[in-house]
C-alpha cells in the first residue's frame, strides 16, 4: 500500500509562489481560493530580522479533524493517505473549515464562474481590473474555466474529487493532484518548482527521494499539538517560532503566534 | 367559569388589531422570501461570512441557531415539570411553553438551513446518517433535536386532546381540523393521556439535559483546533443559557398575553415573579461561567486561548462582549432587587427585563461563535465579521415566522389549557 507525503525544503524556497500558480492553472480554482498557499513573514527582532516562506497544501492528515466532523461523509480519507472532498454530497456546512486548524479549506461563497473573474472584489475590483466584468475583454465570451476531463469519478470508490468543476456553495481543498497522482504523475506544484524544494513520493517506499530525505534530514511538522498527524514534512529550517509577523497582508499585520508552530525531530536516519 | 369563557373568547373573536398585526406580518415574510431569495441565487457571498482565513466561516445564522435551540429548552420543560410535579399555579404557562419550543425548535433547523451552502442536498444528512452518526457531531445535534421535536409534538398533542373535545363542539368552521386531531378518541380516555403526558413529561427532561448540555455545546467544544471553544466547560455553560433565554422567553410572552388580555386571574403574577426569581439565580450562575472561561484563558500565559478571551474582553469583539454584560446586568438587578423588596415586583418591568436577557443572550451566542476566528493559529490575515443587512433580515425572518405561527395557533387552539382554570 502507498502512502504518499510532501517533503518541502524550506531552505530552498525562495517565495516564488509559482506552486500556487501551478495550482491554480492546473485546478482552475476561482479567485480567492487557493489550494496551494505560500506563508511569508518576518520574523526576530532588529538587527537580527528573518523573511521566511512556506509553502502549504492540504497537510492530509492522518487523523484529519475534517473528516470525523463531516455529517454527510463528503470528507474521507483513502487508503493511499489524501483526505478528498466529494463535490457530489458536500452540503457546505463548512463544519471541516471549521475544525481544520491548517485552514486550507475553501468555500465556494458565489458562483465560481463569475468568482474566476474578479467580479468577486466588486466595486475595488473596478478599480484594479476595469470594469471589472471579463466580457468587456474577451468581446462577450466567458472563458472556459472548468476542466470536464477531471469531472470523471476516481480511486477505488468512484468519486468526485479532482478539481474539475467548482461548484456554488459547496467546500473545495487541496486533492494533492488526485488526477495526476493516479496517472502516475507529480502534482502540479512539485512538478513546477524551479528549486525543487518541493518533494513528493511514496513513504512506504525505502527507496523514493522522500524517504531518503526524512531519514538523513531533520524534519518537523506543522502544529503537531493538534495530533493531526499531517503528512507534509519540513525540512531546511526550524519551525516559525516567537513573534512572527505576516508580510502577505502587511496593513493588517499582527503578531500570530508566541510560541513554536512545530517541534524539530531528528532524522531517523 | 367566567375565565373560561374569557379563554375561549380569545381563540373566537378576531380582532381588527390582530388582522392589522397579521397582515404586517405577512408583508414582512413576504420580503423575507425574496431577501432568502437573494442569498439562494447569489450565494453565500451576500453574508458577512468569510473563509476562516480572512474572516468567520460562521456567523450570525449559527449563532441564532444556538439562541434558538436554547429557547426551545425551557418552554417544553416547563411544561414537563408542570405536569410530572403538577404545579398548578404554572400550569397556564405550560401550553404556552410547548409552543414556544415546537416553534423555536422549527425556527432552529431553519437557521441551519439558512447557513448551509446547498440546502437543495439537506437530505443527504438523513441518507448518510448511519455513515457519520458515530462521529460528526453535527449529526448528534440532528437525531436529538428531531427526538425532541417529536416527542414535543406529541406531548402538545396529548395535552391539547382535553381542550379539542370543548372546541369541537362549539366551532364548527374548524371541525375538520379538531376531528383529524382527535383522531382514535374514546370515552373517558383523558385518564391515560395523563399517563402517558407524564411519561413523555420524563423523557423530554431526560433530552433537555442531553441537548442543551450535550449535543449543542459539543458542536464547539470537541474542536481542538479552535480557542476558545475547546474544553469540558462548554456542556454546562450551554445548558445554564439554554434555560436561562427559556425562562426569559416565558415571562416575556406570559406577562405580555397577561397584560395584552387582561389574564391577571388565569396567568398568575405570582407565578411570573416565581419564574423572575429562577432567572436571578441562573444569570447568577452564568456570569460566574463566564468568569471562569474568561480566567482560565487569561491566566495561562501566551496561549491561542488568551488571545481569544483579548479580543473579546478588549480587542475587536469588546463592544460586544460589554454589551451583553449590560444587558444581562440591568435585568439582573431587577430580578435580585424584587427577591428582597417583593413591593417592587411589577409584571411590566419582569416583561421589560426578560426581553433584555432575550437580547443579552443572543448577543452572547454571537460573541461565542465569532470570537474563535479572530485567531488563525497560522500567519494568516484573518479578519473581522460584520454581518451584511440582508443576513440580519432574513434571521430576523425567523422571529417573524415564529411569531406569525404562535398567533395562528392562539386562534385555533386556547393558548391557556382549560384544565388550568379549575380550581
Amino acid at each position: 500500500m502507498v502512502k504518499y507525503a510532501y517533503v518541502i525544503d524550506l531552505n530552498r524556497c525562495m517565495g516564488c509562489r509559482t506552486c500556487v500558480l501551478a495550482c491554480k492553472i492546473e485546478n482552475g480554482t476561482p479567485a480567492g481560493i487557493f489550494w496551494m498557499w505560500v506563508f511569508k513573514w518576518e520574523e526576530g527582532e532588529y538587527p537580527n530580522v528573518k523573511v521566511r516562506y512556506m509553502p502549504r497544501p492540504c497537510m492530509h492528515c492522518d487523523n484529519p479533524p475534517c473528516v470525523k466532523v463531516c455529517p454527510v461523509g463528503s470528507r474521507y480519507k483513502r487508503e493511499d493517505g489524501l483526505v478528498l472532498t466529494d463535490f457530489d454530497i458536500c452540503i457546505g456546512c463548512r463544519y471541516c473549515m471549521v475544525a481544520c486548524p491548517y485552514g486550507v479549506n475553501y468555500f465556494n461563497w458565489k458562483d465560481p464562474k463569475k468568482n474566476n473573474y474578479y467580479d468577486w472584489l466588486g466595486d475595488e475590483g473596478k478599480d484594479i481590473y476595469g470594469s471589472g466584468d471579463v466580457k468587456d475583454y474577451t468581446g462577450g465570451v466567458i472563458p472556459p474555466y472548468r476542466k470536464p476531463e477531471f469531472d470523471e469519478k476516481w480511486g477505488k470508490e468512484r468519486r468526485k474529487v479532482a478539481g474539475g468543476g467548482h461548484y456554488t456553495g459547496v467546500i473545495e481543498k487541496c486533492t494533492w493532484c488526485v488526477h495526476r497522482i493516479e496517472k502516475g504523475l507529480k502534482p502540479a506544484c512539485v512538478e513546477s518548482c524551479p528549486v525543487e524544494a518541493l518533494h513528493f513520493g511514496d513513504l512506504e517506499d525505502p527507496n523514493s527521494e522522500v524517504s531518503k530525505l526524512l531519514a538523513t534530514r531533520p524534519w518537523f511538522r506543522l502544529l503537531e499539538e493538534y495530533n493531526t498527524e499531517p503528512r507534509v514534512f519540513y525540512i531546511g529550517q526550524p519551525p516559525p517560532s516567537e513573534k512572527i509577523r505576516d508580510l502577505i497582508f502587511s496593513t493588517q499585520a499582527k503578531p500570530v503566534l508566541d510560541k513554536p508552530m512545530g517541534e524539530v525531530v531528528e532524522s531517523h536516519g | 367559569m367566567v375565565d373560561r369563557e374569557k379563554i375561549l373568547e380569545s381563540v373566537y373573536s378576531i380582532s381588527s388589531r390582530f388582522w392589522a398585526l397579521m397582515a404586517a406580518l405577512v408583508i414582512a415574510i413576504i420580503i423575507w422570501i425574496y431577501a432568502w431569495g437573494i442569498q439562494l441565487t447569489n450565494g453565500l457571498v451576500v453574508t458577512g461570512l468569510r473563509d476562516i482565513w480572512i474572516g468567520s466561516p460562521w456567523g450570525l445564522y449559527i449563532s441564532s441557531f444556538i439562541w434558538w435551540v436554547g429557547i426551545a429548552h425551557g418552554g417544553i420543560a416547563i411544561a414537563a415539570v408542570v405536569y410530572l410535579l403538577n404545579l398548578h399555579e404554572y400550569k397556564s404557562l405550560a401550553r404556552i411553553g410547548e409552543v414556544v419550543t415546537i416553534l423555536s425548535l422549527s425556527m432552529a433547523g431553519l437557521s441551519v438551513v439558512f447557513d448551509i451552502g446547498r440546502p437543495d442536498r439537506v437530505a443527504n444528512l438523513v441518507i448518510f446518517w448511519l455513515n457519520r452518526v458515530g462521529q460528526s457531531p453535527f449529526i448528534w445535534d440532528l437525531t436529538v433535536i428531531v427526538t425532541y421535536f417529536s416527542f414535543s409534538v406529541v406531548f402538545l398533542w396529548l395535552t391539547l386532546r382535553r381542550d379539542l373535545r370543548v372546541l369541537i363542539d362549539t366551532r364548527p368552521r374548524f371541525k375538520w381540523l379538531y376531528k383529524i386531531l382527535l383522531f382514535g378518541y374514546t370515552e373517558g380516555e383523558e385518564e391515560k393521556v395523563d399517563r402517558m403526558a407524564k411519561w413523555l413529561a420524563l423523557g423530554i427532561l431526560s433530552l433537555l439535559v442531553l441537548l442543551s448540555g450535550g449535543v449543542i455545546p459539543w458542536i464547539f467544544g470537541l474542536i481542538s483546533a479552535r480557542a476558545g471553544w475547546y474544553g469540558g466547560l462548554q456542556g454546562p455553560y450551554f445548558l445554564t443559557a439554554a434555560v436561562l433565554s427559556a425562562i426569559a422567553i416565558m415571562i416575556f410572552i406570559g406577562g405580555l398575553l397577561m397584560k395584552i388580555y387582561g389574564w391577571e386571574e388565569v396567568i398568575k403574577p405570582s407565578a411570573i415573579r416565581g419564574l423572575s426569581n429562577f432567572l436571578a439565580v441562573l444569570i447568577i450562575f452564568y456570569f460566574w461561567f463566564v468568569l471562569h472561561e474568561q480566567l482560565t484563558m487569561n491566566y495561562a500565559p501566551l496561549s491561542p486561548e488568551m488571545e481569544v478571551s483579548q479580543a473579546v474582553l478588549l480587542g475587536e469583539l469588546s463592544p460586544l462582549f460589554w454589551t451583553f454584560v449590560i444587558l444581562l446586568l440591568i435585568p439582573f438587578i431587577y430580578f435580585a432587587f424584587q427577591i428582597f423588596y417583593p413591593k417592587a415586583f411589577n409584571v411590566n418591568m419582569a416583561i421589560l427585563s426578560s426581553a433584555l436577557v432575550l437580547v443579552a443572550m443572543w448577543v452572547k451566542r454571537l460573541v461565542i461563535v465569532i470570537s474563535t476566528f479572530t485567531y488563525t493559529g497560522l500567519p494568516y490575515p484573518g479578519g473581522l465579521y460584520i454581518p451584511t443587512l440582508i443576513e440580519i433580515y432574513i434571521e430576523i425572518g425567523t422571529i417573524f415566522l415564529f411569531i406569525a405561527g404562535f398567533l395562528v395557533f392562539m386562534k385555533l387552539f386556547p393558548i391557556i389549557p382549560l384544565e388550568a382554570l379549575e380550581k
